[in-house]
């Protein structure tokens, strides 16, 4: 464990640009792409991030939270997603291995298209944010990270019916919030609360990805 | 030395684990639920200021735990407030023992019923918003149940996105509150940043309660959550907030001398406008149900926003007559509901005609609905009068829009139960024969359907036949005589005296539903409702003296 604690105050410390870009390319392919097969990992690749942007303001190890719980919560969410395809493949319906294998890309540009130019607006008002209205403290990088996150999370939630992708909305959001309380007012209380709250939600949000995979009862 | 707060929140947290392996059998389940709500009820009723000495210990209810930076410790307002909330639970708890609101729902009651404890006890106060989502992601789950399909989550998530974006508003007043409170700060700048914590605070609450944007999660989960879940997330869940406002007035004195939040009063009285401009013209139970739950919010944030001890009264007696009242609309939803596919009104026409326990499913309903609209005489007409009462006394025009919007509950509720006791009408054969898409195409076809005793006012059938298919000579007189035929059969008189017959013992069940409410009025009239009302008040009055 020691050793994982020293690789994340090792890579904390690297250049902020990487890191922010890396998050920034994660919120996008997010946002971009509705897939879980491919979301999902976006999703643990995101909380890593968070992670090692957090040891910067915070001890390494209550970094290590974020990523255990970010994990266990991608975890939960590949189950319920796994067995709401295979439901919707015992239907006959299109499956998330299925939309990867045979792209529809005549359908492509309409759908991602109008997601993109939303994006853009999204993260210039993130940026626009950061500088307008700054979070106190000094550590002006987590603050637009912290917006990055929120934004996005927002935009999901507000542009997609499903709950798996509403839930990642939400659990982006959360990271948001938690990125942008941490590099204000460092606090392990409230790190590890909010790991919990993240874990809880994960829980809940599979258990409504699995009833939102069946067929309408009436 | 035992912390009654640690035994508050690890009675209910420990019971729901055996309450969820007995989810099968419903009466252990049940009882396991209300065996741990009143024995936290009968710890709270021990004496706050002195050591009780009890089997497993000496207990002292207001003993602090800290950990991690954070207190945990009950106060003597949070003793009263905590006593009522975990009643409430057990009223509802003990109502869903015939009428199943999923597995889910009394272990999670539990587990959010102990969350909510400590919500309303820990202090710094951000932490009570964090507890509070993590108690809502709990609560989607209840909400969900074993509904399922197809767009049947919405109302649980739009629970549950709202309790989060709850989440920077409580962290942020927490900010703003420490740094208001470090040292070497003027007057001037502490005051701003209280002002700053309280705005955060404010906004927090009215996304917690459901108060903006309008139309959040009321309608939603009415219309989703199983009828006594939502009664629990009005009562239970809310109430705690509610309480936790009050706390915080209590303790925090720059949130109690503020002039009142005016956005949330603004945010309050946009609440009890649209319910009230909506709730009449209702089709639905569960928006009917949605409707008043946005009056009752906006009326809830209005007393919370007031400054004098009447209002503290309200908040609280709003918690028990919402529960009682709730609890008996879901009580009777829960019974219709399975009996028909929906809740609108259409649906439910004549279903207390259907058997005794649809008859009491439509009384519950009324006694409910009335009580929640305020009706004299019912539990309901306490909380509202003092309600009015309280605005009454710094805003008059305010207090008779409140009362136009309870008003406007109970014309929907009158709407709805009128519904339920009417004779549902029988599909005829002119209703058929009304829909253009029904009308036969083959002449064959039209001679059959006109055979039928259909009024002489009926499209004349040479306009019904397709021009293409001119009918033979015989059969045009055959269908001509048919149709003479016809009107002798309209005039069914000895049918009808038999129908009402028949339906002499039906009819007396509007008079059984519309008893409670005579009695009601009666009561009202002579006088008693005043009795009543100042025993409650007086002996609430007492109990949240504490508040003053």
């Amino acid at each position: 464990m020691n050793d994982v604690i020293v690789l994340i105050e090792q890579l904390s410390r690297l250049a902020i640009t990487p890191l922010l870009l890396s998050l920034v390319a994660s919120a996008t392919g997010i946002v971009l792409v509705r897939n879980w097969r491919l979301t999902l990992p976006m999703l643990i690749a995101q909380y890593v991030l968070v992670g090692l942007l957090m040891a910067r303001s915070i001890q390494p190890s209550l970094a290590l939270i974020k990523l255990i719980s970010g994990a266990l919560v991608s975890f939960a969410l590949s189950i319920a997603a796994q067995r709401a395809d295979d439901m919707r493949a015992q239907r006959g319906e299109s499956i998330a291995v299925e939309r990867i294998r045979m792209v529809a890309w005549r359908s492509v540009p309409a759908q991602v298209l109008l997601r993109a130019v939303a994006l853009l607006l999204v993260l210039t008002a993130a940026f626009g944010a950061t500088t307008r209205f700054p979070l106190p403290g000094n550590a002006r990088e987590l603050h637009f990270a912290a917006y990055v996150l929120i934004a996005c999370g927002l935009f999901i939630i507000a542009t997609t019916p499903e709950a798996l992708n509403i839930g990642i909305g939400l659990l982006m959001f959360i990271s948001g919030v938690e990125l942008g309380y941490i590099a204000v007012l460092p606090n392990v209380g409230v790190s590890v609360m909010i790991g919990l709250i993240s874990l809880i939600v994960g829980i809940a949000i599979a258990y409504l990805t699995l009833a939102d995979s069946e067929p309408l009862v009436l | 030395m035992i912390s009654g707060s640690i035994l508050v929140l690890l009675l209910p947290l420990l019971t729901a684990l055996p309450a969820y392996v007995f989810r099968q059998r419903r009466s252990l389940e049940v009882l396991m639920g209300m065996l741990a709500c009143g024995l936290v009820v009968g710890l709270l009723l021990l004496p706050y200021d002195r050591s009780n000495n009890l089997l497993i210990g000496t207990l002292d209810l207001g003993r602090p735990i800290e950990f991690l930076g954070v207190t945990l410790r009950m106060h003597a307002y949070d003793q009263i407030a905590l006593s009522m909330i975990f009643l409430c639970a057990m009223i509802l708890f003990a109502l869903s023992w015939r009428t199943s609101q999923g597995r889910t729902f009394i272990p999670l009651g539990l587990c959010v019923l102990s969350i909510m404890s400590a919500g309303l006890m820990i202090r710094p106060f951000a932490y009570s918003g964090l507890l509070f989502v993590i108690a809502a992601a709990l609560v989607a789950i209840m909400i969900q149940a074993e509904h399922i399909g197809e767009r049947s989550t919405h109302g649980a998530m739009r629970y549950l996105i709202l309790s989060t974006l709850a989440l920077p508003a409580f962290l942020g007043a927490g900010y703003y509150f420490n740094q208001a409170n470090a040292s070497g700060l003027t007057e001037e700048a502490a005051a701003a940043l209280f002002d700053n914590a309280s705005i955060f605070l404010g906004g927090g609450f009215v996304l917690l309660l459901g108060a903006f944007p309008l139309f959040t999660w009321t309608h939603l989960v009415a219309n989703d959550a199983p009828p006594l879940t939502t009664a629990f997330i009005a009562t239970v869940c809310s109430g705690t907030v509610s309480f936790f406002y009050l706390a915080l007035k209590q303790e925090l004195s720059w949130f109690r001398n503020l002039d009142g939040n005016t956005y949330i009063v603004a945010v309050s009285l946009i609440m009890i406008v649209v319910g009230g401009v909506l709730a009449w013209a209702q089709m639905s139970f569960s928006r009917l149900i949605a409707s008043a739950l946005s009056v009752d919010i906006g009326a809830n944030l209005l007393m919370l926003n007031q400054h004098v001890h009447q209002s503290v009264e309200a908040v609280a007696l709003n918690v028990v007559s919402l529960t009682l009242s709730l609890g008996a609309v879901a009580i009777g939803l829960a019974i219709l509901r399975g009996k028909a596919r929906d809740d609108d009104f259409a649906e439910l026409m004549g279903a207390a005609r259907t058997g005794t326990s649809a008859r009491l499913a439509a009384l519950a309903i009324c006694v409910g609905g009335m009580s929640l609209s305020g009706l004299p005489g019912s539990i309901g007409f306490v909380t509202r009068w003092v309600q009015a009462r309280t605005i009454a006394s710094t805003d008059t025009e305010l207090a008779v829009g409140l009362l136009l919007a309870f008003a406007s509950v109970g014309i929907g509720f009158l709407r709805g139960v009128s519904a339920l006791i009417s004779e549902k009408p029988k599909s005829t054969p002119q209703a058929q024969s009304a829909n253009p898409a029904d009308v036969p195409k083959s002449p064959i076809n039209e001679v059959t359907a006109l055979n039928s005793p259909v009024p002489t006012e009926v499209m004349p059938m040479t306009e019904l036949l397709p021009q293409e298919m001119p009918l033979a000579a015989n059969e045009m007189s055959a269908l001509n005589e048919s149709q003479l035929q016809v009107e002798p059969q309209l005039q069914v008189e000895p049918q009808s005296q038999v129908n009402v017959s028949e339906t002499l013992a039906e009819r007396i069940a509007p008079l059984a539903i519309s008893l409670p409410v005579l009695i009601s009025l009666a009561i009202f009239y002579f006088g008693m409702s005043p009795v009543i009302f100042t025993t409650l008040a007086a002996s609430l009055s007492r109990l949240f003296s504490f508040y003053r």
